[in-house]
């Protein structure tokens, strides 16, 4: 009798099964849908089994892709690690919050061309008006970027807000003692971004991170010792342990090139951990720090930079488009670096990492570059997380 | 701890180790951080047709890592945001994957893991001993005012049906369900109380197992 039950219970358990059984169009749009969002949902979720439709019917991937990118998951998993990998320094999550993560992930939600995040005038926050003037304090009425803390992004976090529910465009960045920025280059004019690389520096930094987090290069890879140094400041000294070779060889390899996009940060700042802009047209005194050392180096006077980046390698790496000699400002150097090729192929680079698992491998770089070329066509988010996720080199061949 | 939690804790463990081995054929060894991590190379290389079996080597698996896990885990059981759970979560974030690496993949993260679903299927648990069975997203057919003996049949396959689509993405094999049944069959007594245990030892098992936490 025991057997004869069992027997029963097996034969309607095989039955179940195969009455549910996962179609392959079902698993792709689950796969699809999962790559997309960052999150995990169930394979009879409604989105996904829309999805399947989709498929079943006919249409393209892409179509069917369209599903998850609209989904709030979309911004509030996806863009935000996209953002925050991006942002860190050392390409990781495990970053805190803050106004360039959510000004990406904002523009993400709301279609922003992504050239704007380097040459826009706007930046995000969450919207607290729902909160009673106490609990406004206590998440940090950071709600202006001219402030000394980070804590309006952070309270955010801790309450669980959704950045696709919350966030909201604010604009103009401003500056310590709440003056207008004259010179936003969006990203490049978030507190974090100069509080982080003008702090105790020289301002080569916030040249250095802006190449590393928006053309996917570190110095060592576009360093070049041919370049003119003539832009090379006055604290790098040309005899470095006794001789010239050094200098010429490795010293001039990174500082040629950042040296003479330094300038586009001549008046920028931080004073008392908040964003400074100079606005009496007298450069930062970070520029001209340990002048004597080589006293006949270039002085910064003035917010005229010089792209030396030009050489047959870098010209190719970067790929760069309009006017690329030179330029006066920050946004300028954001427009400079937003027009570019390196720009798309870097986008679609750390989309490629968040939805495919993995970096590109360097014999993809022609479908790295193709896909580059699809995203040029809008420049949004949505759009370049459904050409990633639905091109051939990112995970269909046999993956779950 | 009682023997009982003892020994619920220890064969949690084993259905979690035994789960263990799916997915790792697709473990790519591309996922370090050895290789250049962006930027194109000097030189760029030629671009070459890969043979099929290594583009399938190139099938890679990442766990889900910290700023996905707490989403991952309300949007698989279909729980609302929760203090209670954001609290648990926390507790043991700093022990989950920063990157997903598979060499991440740790004693103390599969405990955090472990722990982490453990709060949500109790929280899932509590929400749902309050609805009629029908109601119910994941524990369907229990009837708690009941021992575990004394439940219908496909109380226990339906759950493990359930959260296998739901978790792994996929039916469960007939090996897998015979596994956790014979494992769960620890909870097989006349108390009634030990039928929320074993609901909750099979979801947090499940919900535990590296094809749960793999993307």
């Amino acid at each position: 009798m025991p057997a004869l039950s069992c027997g029963i219970l097996m034969s309607f358990l095989a039955s179940s099964a195969s009455a549910q059984e996962v179609t392959a169009n079902r698993q792709r749009a689950s796969q699809l849908y999962n790559n997309i969002t960052g999150k995990f949902v169930s394979i009879d979720s409604p989105k996904v089994v829309e999805m399947e439709r989709i498929l079943n019917s006919g249409k393209s991937e892409r179509e069917a892709a369209k599903i998850a990118t609209q989904d709030t998951s979309f911004v509030d998993v996806r863009m935000m690690n996209f953002a925050r990998r991006m942002w860190s320094t050392t390409e990781s999550y495990g970053v805190i919050n803050n106004d360039f993560i959510a000004t990406t992930a904002g523009a993400a939600r709301d279609g922003v061309d992504a050239r704007e995040l380097l040459t826009g005038n706007f930046y995000y926050e969450y919207d607290i008006s729902d909160l009673d003037d106490r609990d406004r304090g206590r998440f940090g009425t950071v709600i202006r970027e001219g402030q000394p803390n980070n804590a309006h992004y952070e309270s955010a976090v801790r309450l669980g807000y959704s950045e696709s529910a919350k966030l909201i465009r604010t604009t103009p960045h401003m500056v310590f003692r709440d003056v207008a920025n004259p010179d936003s280059g969006g990203l490049l004019s978030t507190r974090s971004f100069i509080v982080e690389y003008a702090t105790g520096g020289t301002n080569r930094r916030l040249v250095e991170y802006t190449f590393r987090s928006f053309m996917c290069v570190e110095m060592q890879d576009w360093m070049d010792a041919t370049r003119p140094d003539d832009k090379v400041g006055r604290d790098v000294d040309r005899f470095a342990g006794g001789s010239t070779e050094r200098y010429q060889t490795t010293c001039k390899g990174c500082h040629a090139q950042l040296d003479a996009f330094r300038p586009a940060f001549a008046f920028v700042g931080v004073s008392s951990r908040t964003p400074a802009v100079n606005t009496v047209g007298r450069p930062n005194a970070s520029l001209a720090r340990n002048a004597t050392i080589f006293p006949q180096g270039y002085t910064v006077g003035d917010s005229k930079w010089k792209n030396y980046a030009t050489s047959a390698v870098n010209a190719d790496r970067f790929g760069w488009r309009g006017n690329v000699e030179e330029g006066t400002g920050v946004q300028a150097f954001g427009k400079l670096i937003g027009n570019s090729q390196g720009f798309s192929r870097c986008m679609v680079r750390r989309m490629f990492y968040e939805i495919c698992k993995r970096e590109a491998d360097p014999f993809e770089e022609n479908a790295i570059r193709n896909m580059a070329t699809q995203f040029e066509a809008t420049y949004k988010f949505r759009d370049l997380a459904e050409i990633v996720a639905t091109n051939n080199i990112c995970l269909k061949r046999g993956a779950r | 701890m009682s023997l009982k939690l003892r020994i619920a804790v220890s064969l949690s463990l084993l259905v979690v180790v035994v789960l263990q081995g799916q997915a790792c054929g697709k473990v790519a060894p591309m996922e370090s951080a050895e290789l250049p991590s962006n930027g194109v190379s000097q030189n760029l290389p030629p671009v070459v047709a890969l043979p099929e079996k290594d583009l399938q080597a190139l099938e890679t698996v990442r766990v889900v890592h910290r700023n996905e896990f707490l989403s991952s885990v309300t949007s698989v059981l279909d729980l609302p945001y929760s203090t209670t759970l954001y609290t648990a979560f926390n507790s043991m974030a700093p022990n989950l994957s920063d990157n997903g690496y598979v060499d991440s993949v740790t004693a103390p993260l599969m405990n955090a893991v472990l722990s982490i679903h453990g709060s949500a299927c109790s929280e899932q648990l509590r929400r749902e001993r309050a609805m009629a069975s029908a109601e119910r997203q994941v524990f369907k057919g229990f009837d708690f005012a009941k021992s575990p003996t004394a439940q219908p049949p496909t109380a226990t396959s339906d759950l493990i049906r359930t959260l296998a689509r739901r978790a792994w993405l996929r039916n469960e094999t007939q090996a897998e369900r015979d596994a956790i049944q014979e494992a769960a069959k620890l909870f097989d007594t006349a108390v009634a109380a030990d039928t929320e245990k074993k609901a909750l030892f099979i979801c947090s098992a499940m919900l535990s197992s590296l094809d749960a936490i793999t993307r």
